[in-house]
C-alpha cells in the first residue's frame, strides 16, 4: 500500500475527482478527512470511504472561510493525530458567458472558491504539514494551462492559471520544509462539474469548428474520475518523492488536438 | 497611430506612463487612468505636450470597465503580466502576485480566440525586472525567513549587464503589439527581460 500510515485532506471530496481520489487513499491504506459543502454528498461519500480503508471523516466547511478550513484541520488532526497530504481540489466552472456579460460579483465568486479557496486551504493545512513534512496536490486544469479554446470560459481559465502558478511559487517556497507541492491538470473528466456551469448569452461566440472526438487517446471519451485519481495518487505518494512543481496534464492528448 | 484613441491603465507611472508617451509621439489621443490623482495630473500633462491630445482619468479598475466601447470598430488589448507566474517561480514571497500574472495571461489569451471575431486583437506582455515604482507599493514581511539558500549568479539580467528594462523598453513592445504592425498577431505573449528568466528560474 502506498500511503499506509498516512492522513489526507482533501477539499471538494463529496464528488467527482475528490471522491474518487479519496477511495483510493483510502484503499491505499490513508485516513482521509473528506471536506466539502454539501452535506448530502458528503456523508454519503464518507461513508464509503471510511469502508474501503482505515478510517475517514467528513468535514463540512465551506473554503472561503479562513476560520472554517481551520476548525476542520484541527478536527482532522485532533482525530487522526497528524496532516501528511492535502489535496486541494474543490472547485466550480461558474459562468461561461461573452467577457462584455460577466458580472464583477460573477467573477469574484470563481475567484473566490477556486483561487482563495485553494490559498485559504494551504494556509489552514501548512502548520500540521510541517512538523513531518508532505505533499500537497492542487487541481488545476488544462483550461487556462495548455488549452485556451473554451470560448465563454475566460475567467474559468483564470482561475485555473492562477492555481498552477501558485502551486509552482509554493513547491519553490516549501521545498526546505520538505513539502512537495504538484499540479494535476485534467481535460475532460465524467464529473458533474459541467452539470453546474452556467451559460449565459454564448449563442454569441460559437465558432464553426468541430471538435468532435477530440479527446484523441479514447475517441472522444472523457476520463473517469479515477484515471485522474491515479495521478493524484502517483505524485502524493513516495513514488513521486523527488517530483516538486510538476505540472501533470492528464487528458489524452486533448490539448494536442485542440489549442 | 494616427486617429487612434487609446486607454492605458495605470498611466500615471512606470509602465504605463511610458506606453502613454510613445502612442501620443505616434499620434494617438490617450486617456490615462490611474487611481493616484496627483501623479495622474503631471502625466497627461506630459503626454498632451507630446501628441494630439490627453485626458486624465482618476478611476479605480476595481470598478467595472471600458472594454465595450471597442466593440464598435475592432481593435487592440494588450495586457501586461509579468515573468512571475509564467516563466518564474523563485521570487520567495510573491506566491499570490505570481497567481494573479498567471490569471492575467490565461485571461488574454481566452479573450483572443473569444473576441478575434470581433477584429480584437489581445496579446500578452511579460516584463521581467523594470525600473519602476512598483516596488514602493510592495509589502515584503518576513521575506528572509522563507528565502531558501541558494547561490543565483551576480548578473540576473544578462542581456544589460544587471541593469534592469527602463519603462521605455517595454512601451516599445506594445508600441509594436498595439498598432497595424502586429495586425496578425493575437494571444501571442511577449516575454521582455534581457534573458533573466532563462537564468533564473
Amino acid at each position: 500500500m502506498l500511503l499506509e500510515g498516512k492522513v489526507a485532506l482533501i477539499t471538494g471530496a463529496a464528488s467527482g475527482i475528490g471522491r474518487a481520489t479519496a477511495l483510493r487513499f483510502a484503499r491505499e491504506g490513508a485516513r482521509v478527512g473528506l471536506l466539502d459543502f454539501n452535506p448530502d454528498t458528503l456523508g454519503e461519500a464518507a461513508s464509503e470511504v471510511d469502508a474501503a480503508g482505515p478510517g475517514a471523516m467528513p468535514l463540512l466547511a465551506d473554503v472561503r472561510d479562513p476560520a472554517a478550513m481551520n476548525a476542520a484541520v484541527e478536527q482532522l488532526v485532533e482525530r487522526f493525530g497528524r496532516l501528511d497530504i492535502l489535496f486541494a481540489n474543490a472547485g466550480i466552472a461558474g459562468l461561461w458567458a461573452p467577457v462584455g456579460d460577466i458580472r464583477p460579483d460573477e467573477f469574484d465568486q470563481l475567484f473566490s472558491i477556486n483561487v482563495r479557496g485553494t490559498f485559504l486551504s494551504v494556509q489552514a493545512a501548512l502548520p500540521a504539514l510541517r512538523v513531518q513534512g508532505g505533499s500537497i496536490v492542487i487541481t488545476a486544469s488544462v483550461t487556462g494551462n495548455a488549452m485556451f479554446s473554451s470560448v465563454g470560459a475566460s475567467v474559468y481559465a483564470s482561475t485555473k492559471a492562477a492555481q498552477l502558478a501558485f502551486g509552482k511559487m509554493l513547491a519553490f517556497e516549501l521545498a526546505h520544509e520538505r513539502i512537495r507541492v504538484n499540479i494535476v491538470c485534467p481535460g475532460n473528466v465524467s464529473t458533474n462539474i459541467l452539470d453546474h456551469i452556467s451559460y449565459r448569452n454564448m449563442e454569441k461566440l460559437r465558432y464553426p469548428v468541430r471538435h468532435s472526438g477530440d479527446v484523441p487517446l479514447t475517441d472522444g471519451a472523457p476520463a473517469t474520475p479515477d484515471q485522474i485519481a491515479s495521478a493524484v495518487l502517483f505524485l502524493v505518494s513516495d513514488e513521486a518523492s523527488y517530483v516538486t512543481g510538476e505540472a501533470l496534464v492528464v487528458d489524452g492528448a486533448q490539448s494536442m488536438f485542440r489549442g | 497611430m494616427d486617429g487612434k484613441v487609446a486607454l492605458v491603465t495605470g498611466g500615471a507611472s512606470g509602465i504605463g506612463r511610458g506606453a502613454a508617451l510613445k502612442f501620443a509621439q505616434e499620434g494617438a489621443r490617450v486617456g490615462l487612468l490611474d487611481f493616484n490623482p496627483d501623479r495622474l495630473e503631471a502625466a497627461a500633462a506630459e503626454v498632451d505636450a507630446a501628441g494630439p491630445g490627453a485626458m486624465a482619468l482618476q478611476a479605480d479598475v476595481r470598478d467595472p470597465a471600458a472594454l465595450p466601447h471597442l466593440r464598435i470598430r475592432g481593435g487592440s488589448i494588450v495586457i501586461t503580466t509579468s515573468v512571475n507566474g509564467s516563466r518564474m517561480y523563485s521570487n520567495v514571497g510573491a506566491s499570490v502576485y505570481a497567481a494573479s500574472r498567471a490569471a492575467r495571461l490565461a485571461l488574454g489569451k481566452m479573450l483572443a480566440l473569444e473576441l478575434a471575431r470581433d477584429r480584437i486583437r489581445v496579446n500578452v506582455i511579460c516584463p521581467g525586472s523594470v525600473a519602476t515604482n512598483i516596488w514602493d507599493n510592495t509589502w515584503v514581511l518576513d521575506r528572509e525567513g522563507r528565502r531558501v539558500a541558494s547561490e543565483f549568479p551576480v548578473v540576473v539580467v544578462p542581456l544589460s549587464g544587471d541593469k534592469p528594462a527602463t519603462a521605455e523598453q517595454i512601451a516599445n513592445v506594445v508600441l509594436f503589439l498595439v498598432p497595424d504592425m502586429a495586425s496578425h498577431v493575437t494571444g501571442e505573449v511577449v516575454v521582455i527581460d534581457g534573458a533573466q528568466s532563462l537564468l533564473k528560474g
